[in-house]
């Protein structure tokens, strides 16, 4: 049996146990005798006073004509119009392998942002390569990032506002933060969790500096994410069809579209240092904003073929030789009003 | 319930989905007053959007997507600090009829409490939708946005992380224990 049908046979015993089913064998199966406990657990119900105090508190406050149910009823024409149409598309439609231009204009539209909008995303990151004091090696963090998008004078929309929290690869739980950033269009700043890890001397007060003083310098471990996001590449590939390789794969585990595209770009790396380790590095492609070297790297991204969310990317750059590779593990668009509280605030309470 | 959010009343609403979300909440944060604090917030988010007229095409993904926010908010605010799960200390999450049943009972479920919280976000989210709202692998799946058999994979892997991380947490068996085992 493949995982798929394992995991797929695993979770229909577990939904036999949500119906008060009892599988056979449960006692030798140590996975589904754990979901049984799970399952089993009685105080995870509200009480009934929270659950009458809470109705009580909202149904007072609902206007009572929204409290009355109003029932849309269909026409018998709009019905028949409704049959029409479905059976029209039926005969029509005939899906198929979608087209890479396809793929692209799906994937455009579900990470399509909206001025004021936040893309919010935990990802983990793996640089392969020549990533601090000429020692080869691959470095692994787990990112949480949020972005707000703005517009440029010129109409565009574009992250006008970045935030996000780095941990060690193996926290996956996102449990014990190691650095906090913050990035505007003018501004980077950087807070260390590590208290062993001395501030950077050329920070104010509050952890930051301009970008105007990061171009005097060497590449900086705070330019983080001030290269391209998921919105840039897809929109670059769809500028660019015609020469990208398009075909299905899987990447970490999930059925997906792979679209490949090679061209020159800025590629700027410095490693992340905490505690005198290395804990991550910091590439930016595309960005006149830090110092960079012009290399022709291949960037691979890959689309869930269910969601047509990103789903990963994987960028190698030749020289010096390094593989990039971001895999999703949740990417979301939110509205302001989804979050009650803002992850753009710096310094962030710790 | 399937339908649109037009086709219901927010009194039906409430009825149908509290328990859901306040068991997936009670899963993803240790204490009780937390869950009921997020729980409140959760519905009064959906009760100003439904006001506000939004129908969103089916109801059960948004308002789980407002409790996933609402349970992200909550660690973002707290610096995802360990919590430690209070009730199973006070024992009221304990379902044996003898006291010392009820303790084991705590300490077993504090123990997979901590397991679970070691796991990436969405492997949380997906258990607590699964064994705390007892949601189908088709209906988690837009909440999670993937795919139906990617929830399946999903959840079969963090179960045995979980299990694992059980196993490894097991308190040596002393030599006495051992004799009355025998």
């Amino acid at each position: 049996m493949t995982e798929k049908q394992i995991a797929q046979t695993f979770s229909e015993r577990v939904d036999g146990l949500l119906a008060g089913q009892t599988p056979p064998g449960l006692d030798e199966a140590p996975l589904l005798s754990l979901a049984a406990e799970m399952i089993a657990v009685p105080a995870m119900d509200p009480s009934p006073a929270f659950m009458q105090q809470l109705r009580r508190q909202l149904l007072v406050s609902l206007p009572r004509e929204r409290v009355v149910q109003s029932h849309r009823r269909w026409s018998f024409a709009g019905i028949a119009v409704t049959l029409l149409l479905a059976l029209a598309l039926t005969l029509v439609w005939n899906p198929g392998a979608p087209s890479a231009a396809e793929v692209l204009a799906r994937a455009a539209d579900a990470v399509a942002i909206a001025p004021g909008q936040i893309t919010y995303f935990v990802s983990k990151v793996e640089v392969e390569g020549i990533v601090a004091d000429n020692v080869e090696g691959i470095h692994s963090t787990i990112q949480e990032y949020w972005s707000r998008a703005g517009t440029t004078p010129d109409g565009r929309i574009t992250s006008v506002e970045s935030a996000g929290t780095i941990y060690l690869a193996d926290d996956t739980g996102l449990t014990h933060p190691q650095i906090q950033h913050y990035s505007t269009l003018s501004k980077l700043c950087m807070r260390s969790l590590d208290p062993s890890t001395p501030p950077r001397p050329d920070l104010d007060d509050e952890g930051c500096f301009t970008f105007s003083t990061l171009a005097k310098n060497d590449p900086d471990p705070m330019a983080i994410y001030v290269g391209e996001s998921f919105q840039d590449w897809i929109n670059r590939m769809r500028v660019n069809v015609a020469e990208i390789e398009f075909h299905e794969s899987r990447f970490n585990d999930r059925p997906v579209y792979s679209l490949t595209y090679r061209e020159a770009g800025h590629q700027t790396q410095a490693p992340i240092t905490v505690n005198n380790t290395t804990t991550g590095t910091i590439v930016a492609w595309g960005s006149d904003s830090v110092p960079s070297t012009v290399v022709t790297y291949t960037l691979t991204l890959y689309i869930d073929r269910e969601t047509y969310l990103p789903a990963g990317v994987v960028s190698i750059a030749p020289d010096p030789p390094m593989v990039f590779t971001q895999t999703i593990l949740e990417y979301q668009v939110l509205d302001p009003a989804d979050l009650d509280f803002d992850p753009f605030v710096w310094p962030p309470e710790r | 319930m399937t339908g649109g959010a037009g086709e219901l009343d927010f009194a039906a609403f409430y009825d149908e989905f509290l328990p859901q979300v306040y068991r997936y909440v009670r899963y993803r944060v240790a204490d009780i007053a937390t869950a009921e604090d997020l729980t409140a917030t959760i519905f009064e988010k959906a009760l100003c959007a439904w006001g506000k007229r939004r129908k969103p095409d089916s109801v059960a993904p948004w308002i789980f997507r407002i409790a996933r926010n609402a349970v992200t908010s909550h660690y973002r605010r707290r610096g995802r600090q360990l919590e430690v799960p209070l009730d199973c200390v006070e024992g009221k999450l304990s379902t044996g009829s003898g006291p010392e049943e009820r303790v084991l009972n705590a300490e077993r479920w504090g123990r997979i409490y901590d397991g679970i919280r070691t796991l990436s976000s969405r492997d949380q989210d997906i258990i607590a939708l699964k064994f705390g709202s007892g949601l189908t692998n088709r209906a988690i799946a837009p909440i999670v946005s993937t795919s139906e058999s990617n929830v399946a994979v999903i959840l079969h892997r963090a179960m045995r992380k979980l299990h694992a991380y059980l196993e490894d947490d097991q308190i040596p068996v002393s030599a006495s224990d051992k004799e009355s085992q025998l």
